[in-house]
């Protein structure tokens, strides 16, 4: 589903140039479930960003549901995360003048749906998510892991072929962060491609695969719990 | 829908934005009210004399030429003129009418003193199809002594009678009121109150002469003393037309030419020639002599346009401004909004719809001002516009248009800069706009300063020009002078009048005179004789008794004063422009002829300094002054005082209505009908500095904006310095460092158009005193100071929450 070949990306600043990823390979099946672990500045976020088609990368090849999309300009890139990526955010990424029902149809709105249509989808992510009785509230009201639901359901409402976590629990308390973790085993227990950025050992054990960075380079890649 | 979704999210945005969007909204207003203002203005002066139905091809025909070495270039035309219109083709209608001189008209009790009285002919109401309210169409003016009478008129003299079949009586005539119709527009390039048969005047020519004086003032061409309107066929060519009236023209007016020449052995020439000038242009572009009102000039209309422009330009650079200053939190919801889907177009058109949805909030608060405040408006700037935006498609349409423009405009550059960002970019927080955006940001607020400094600075010279028309040495002292007009009503008993109002404590001098400043003096024709060579000139004449020199304080060059002890009555003052006009060598002894009528020669018995008889527009220019005749019309009585109380114009009061036969006691100040002629160029120079303030204030509204970004976007280095020790006057200094130079650029920037606009509106001016550069640098200080004061303000303020906020 997702392939990457010899990725490298060099971000500069100024004069200065940083390689935060070098010569990484990766290959991500439908359905699994990968973790990307690292400490803070080990490139989680920029590999993140350059498998979600946010960034494309400064040399190699990346492969997204069969398209080649290292070379591709962001009009291009955009196409095909529209509908193809779900994206959930350490700070949430909720907009702030939308409630939560808005909230969760912005990106069927940006699709295109019928009223219909959308209305359907909003209903069953609000009663997936247990989210129902909090349909008018805006994101101000909501509490940390309420917030993440939203983003969550919004990512997932246009049944994306992959769901991009970065760092997902990082502002959430442990126990919350673990009720997110739980939502995401379920969601990719159900079928649902997920790439999770964590420098939380704890948290990468719930994934299937983990591949450890550093400094840009991927140290080790362990398979667990494959099903 | 994906409208509804933006609309609802702007209204949102708007609530949440608080300060911010209410000084956008406010600063959208401003803009919104000064260019609605701006555009009723225009379109006012623009639509002048559109009100009759046949206004395209309603024609005013006015003279040019060279009369006794004058040129000529008159408004005016003479009588007979009207014969060789009515046997032109295509010629569907004409019209003369001759504006009657200010006197009292009279109906039972009531009597007013009325100026505007006019002697029309037959189809006036046909070619100026006024609405009729009471009476018969078409209006009969075919026979001496009838009037029409406005309906305010009406309501004045007959309150809820009717008025068709009664009488009213002007100068002893008896004129029978046949109609009455509704008011001229007020944008009409002339005015009436009343519009009595053109033929009346006959009998009231034939109380001062015979009935020779009567043909012959009707049918010389050399009187110009009518005005001539037509309406011309559509399929008619203009200039063709015009050219073929004075080939016709020329046809009768050479033999009256030859044998006047003939008869004077004179060599002059004379040559007269018509024009036409459409009436929908006369308001906007003519000034020629004997204008009926005070006409507009281009250099005001651009002058408008040119402001509201800018005005709705530096708005919508208001508006980018202030929508970009929250950079951070727009920057994060544009990249999770692009995350979740949101093309470019989608970003787009949200930005778009936020800016339409603050425009329709400021238009709505706008058009609410605007209607509250035209009518302080039109009564501060003394004008008469009207609002008709649910009354009139063109409006609505219109400011629709305008209001969807503003919006694009306003709304494109954060529309354009938002959603061209990468949103890697964006939702990483590294949100650096790098130097050009500061520059870019630094020249719309160059672009506001440069508005304001041009407005204030223009703004400034006028009132600097109209201060120097009005205190600098008009060669005559003004003060402590009261007119009072039509002061021919004491004339039987002038001398009484004049003797028992110097009793009047305060009161040192009283005088008769034809003609004040502002007027348009009567004309003659003199002929020089001498050893140079014959020559005729038209010199202004102003008849005048022998205490107009003590009242205006005249200064003698050479001669004497007229004097009617000495036996003056064929004596003549010159000023000293008329002496060189004259070309006299020895003024106290050459003589002048009365052109026309040699018999009649004048005695020059003193050479007056000049004065500025006319306004500070056009050059002092020849005048003669004769003595006043106990038979002899006159305008004004001027009395000089030693100061003015209301006891004293009481007791003057008095006095005239012992003489004036109940004539209404209507007097001014000098000073006050001096104010008058310059009364157009105040009304421009109070709409200039309103412009001027509101500009200013939108100009500081840019830099908080501005303030409120670098704080922003400086947030982090702010709360640092902040929490180890910098002081706000510091942190001031750094943000005023980064956008200082950006005002200083916009004050220089204006500085030359200001300058150039200046120049310009000063070539109406004969006499100019320009501001001085030392202004430009004073209100270049004041704007700069003004936004480090702004400055100082939103830094104190924005630093103590980042403070908090760290």
């Amino acid at each position: 589903m997702i392939h990457a070949r010899n990725l490298t990306k060099v971000v500069r600043n100024g004069s200065i140039e940083t390689t935060v990823l070098q010569n990484v390979n990766l290959d991500i099946e439908e359905s699994e479930y990968v973790v990307i672990l690292g400490p803070s500045g080990s490139g989680k976020t920029s590999l993140i960003n350059t498998i979600g088609l946010i960034d494309k990368p400064s040399s190699g090849e990346m492969f997204f549901m069969g398209h080649e999309v290292s070379r591709l300009k962001e009009r291009q890139r955009s196409n095909l995360r529209r509908g193809g990526i779900g994206f959930v955010f350490q700070n949430f990424g909720l907009i702030d003048e939308l409630n939560v029902l808005e909230n969760i149809e912005l990106p069927l709105q940006y699709l295109k749906y019928s009223k219909k249509n959308r209305q359907e989808q909003v209903q069953k992510m609000l009663s997936k998510f247990q989210l129902t009785h909090l349909k008018q509230y805006y994101p101000n009201q909501l509490s940390a892991l309420q917030k993440q639901m939203v983003a969550i359901a919004r990512a997932y409402v246009i049944n994306p072929d992959v769901l991009i976590a970065d760092e997902p629990t990082g502002n959430l308390l442990s126990a919350d962060g673990n009720k997110v973790m739980d939502v995401l085993s379920a969601l990719n227990e159900e079928g649902l491609t997920i790439v999770m950025a964590t420098h939380s050992a704890t948290e990468a054990d719930k994934g299937q695969r983990v591949i450890q960075l550093y400094d840009g380079h991927v140290i080790t890649e362990n398979i667990k719990n494959r099903l | 829908m994906m409208l509804n979704h933006h609309i609802k999210v702007a209204i949102r945005n708007i609530q949440k934005q608080g300060v911010y969007a209410l000084l956008n909204i406010v600063g959208l207003s401003v803009g919104l009210v000064l260019g609605l203002f701006v555009i009723l203005l225009v379109r006012h002066e623009l639509n002048y004399d559109g009100s009759f139905s046949d206004s395209d091809q309603i024609y005013r025909m006015s003279t040019e030429g060279v009369l006794a070495n004058n040129l000529i270039n008159s408004a005016t035309t003479p009588m007979p003129l009207a014969h060789v219109l009515e046997k032109m083709d295509g010629v569907e209608k004409i019209v003369r009418f001759i504006p009657g001189a200010n006197n009292v008209v009279v109906k039972g009790d009531v009597r007013y003193n009325e100026s505007g009285f006019m002697f029309g002919s037959e189809q006036f109401f046909e070619l100026f199809d006024l609405k009729i309210i009471e009476g018969n169409t078409p209006v009969d003016l075919s026979s001496p002594r009838k009037v029409v009478i406005t309906e305010r008129v009406a309501g004045m003299y007959f309150q809820d009678e009717a008025a068709v079949g009664k009488f009213i009586n002007r100068d002893g005539v008896e004129y029978e009121v046949v109609a009455v119709c509704e008011e001229l527009p007020t944008a009409s390039h002339f005015d009436f109150s009343f519009v009595a048969s053109l033929n009346t005047i006959d009998e009231i020519l034939l109380r001062k002469g015979d009935s020779a004086y009567v043909e012959n003032w009707k049918s010389d061409w050399m009187y110009l003393n009518c005005y001539t309107y037509f309406k011309l066929n559509k399929n008619i060519d203009k200039n063709e037309f015009v050219k073929q009236v004075n080939v016709e023209k020329d046809k009768l007016i050479s033999p009256q030419v030859e044998e006047m020449m003939k008869l004077e052995q004179s060599t002059d020439s004379i040559e007269l020639s018509f024009f036409a000038q459409s009436i929908k242009s006369i308001h906007f572009a003519s000034h020629l002599d004997g204008e009926l009102k005070a006409n507009s000039k281009p250099i005001y209309i651009q002058l408008f346009v040119f402001v509201a422009m800018f005005v709705l330009l530096t708005t919508c650079v208001n508006f980018m401004n202030l929508t970009t200053a929250k950079l951070k939190v727009k920057y994060r919801e544009v990249g999770y909004r692009q995350l979740v889907g949101a093309t470019r177009g989608q970003l787009i058109m949200q930005f778009l719809v936020e800016a339409l949805v603050y425009g329709l909030g400021a238009m709505f608060i706008g058009m609410v001002l605007l209607e509250l405040l035209l009518p302080y408006f039109n009564s501060f700037f003394e004008l008469n516009l009207e609002f008709n935006f649910f009354r009139g498609w063109v409006d609505f349409f219109g400011i629709l248009i305008a209001l969807l423009l503003v919006g694009l405009i306003a709304g494109s550059f954060p529309a354009f800069f938002f959603s061209g960002r990468k949103p890697e970019k964006l939702i990483s927080g590294n949100y650096s706009i790098g130097k050009a955006g500061f520059v870019i940001r630094g020249l719309l607020v160059t672009s506001q300063f440069a508005v304001a400094m041009f407005l204030v600075v223009v703004a400034s010279a006028m009132w600097w020009q109209i201060d120097f028309v009005r205190d600098s040495e008009h060669g005559y002292d003004a003060q402590n002078i009261m007119v009072i007009e039509r002061g021919n009503a004491v004339r039987k008993k002038l001398p009484e009048f004049k003797r028992e109002l110097l009793q009047v404590e305060g009161v040192k001098y009283v005088s008769a005179c034809s003609s004040l400043p502002g007027d348009d003096y009567i004309q003659g024709p003199f002929r020089i004789n001498d050893v140079d060579n014959d020559r005729v000139v038209m010199l202004p004449l102003n008849y005048v008794d022998e205490d107009y020199f003590n009242v205006l304080n005249l200064r003698l060059k050479a001669g004497r004063f007229l004097s009617t002890e000495l036996g003056d009555s064929m004596g003549l003052s010159l000023n000293v422009a008329a002496v060189k006009k004259l070309k006299l060598r020895k003024p106290l002894e050459d003589k002048l002829e009365v052109f026309g009528n040699s018999k009649w020669s004048l005695n020059t018995v003193g050479v007056i300094k000049d004065f500025h008889y006319e306004s500070f527009f056009s050059e002092i220019k020849p005048l003669g002054l004769l003595l006043l005749s106990n038979k002899m019309r006159f305008e004004y009585v001027l009395v000089k005082t030693e100061g003015v109380n209301p006891e004293q114009i009481e007791e003057i009061k008095k006095i005239w209505d012992k003489y004036s036969d109940g004539a209404p006691f209507v007097h001014k100040s000098m000073s006050e009908r001096l104010n008058r002629l310059y009364e157009e160029e105040v009304r421009i120079a109070k709409i200039m500095s309103v412009f001027a303030l509101l500009s200013l204030f939108i100009a500081l509204l840019g830099v908080i904006a501005l303030v409120a970004f670098i704080i922003e976007y400086k947030a982090e280095s702010i709360a640092i310095k902040n929490v180890i020790g910098a002081s706000r006057q510091s942190i001031m200094s750094q943000v005023f460092s980064m956008f200082g130079f950006y005002v200083l650029l916009g004050v220089l920037f204006a500085s030359l158009p200001a300058y150039w606009a200046i120049k310009a509106w000063a070539s109406s001016y004969a006499y100019f005193d320009f501001i001085g550069f030392g202004a430009f640098i004073l209100w270049a200080i004041v704007l700069i100071a003004l936004a480090f004061v702004v400055t100082f303000i939103q830094t104190f303020r924005g630093s103590t929450l980042r403070l908090a906020a760290s």
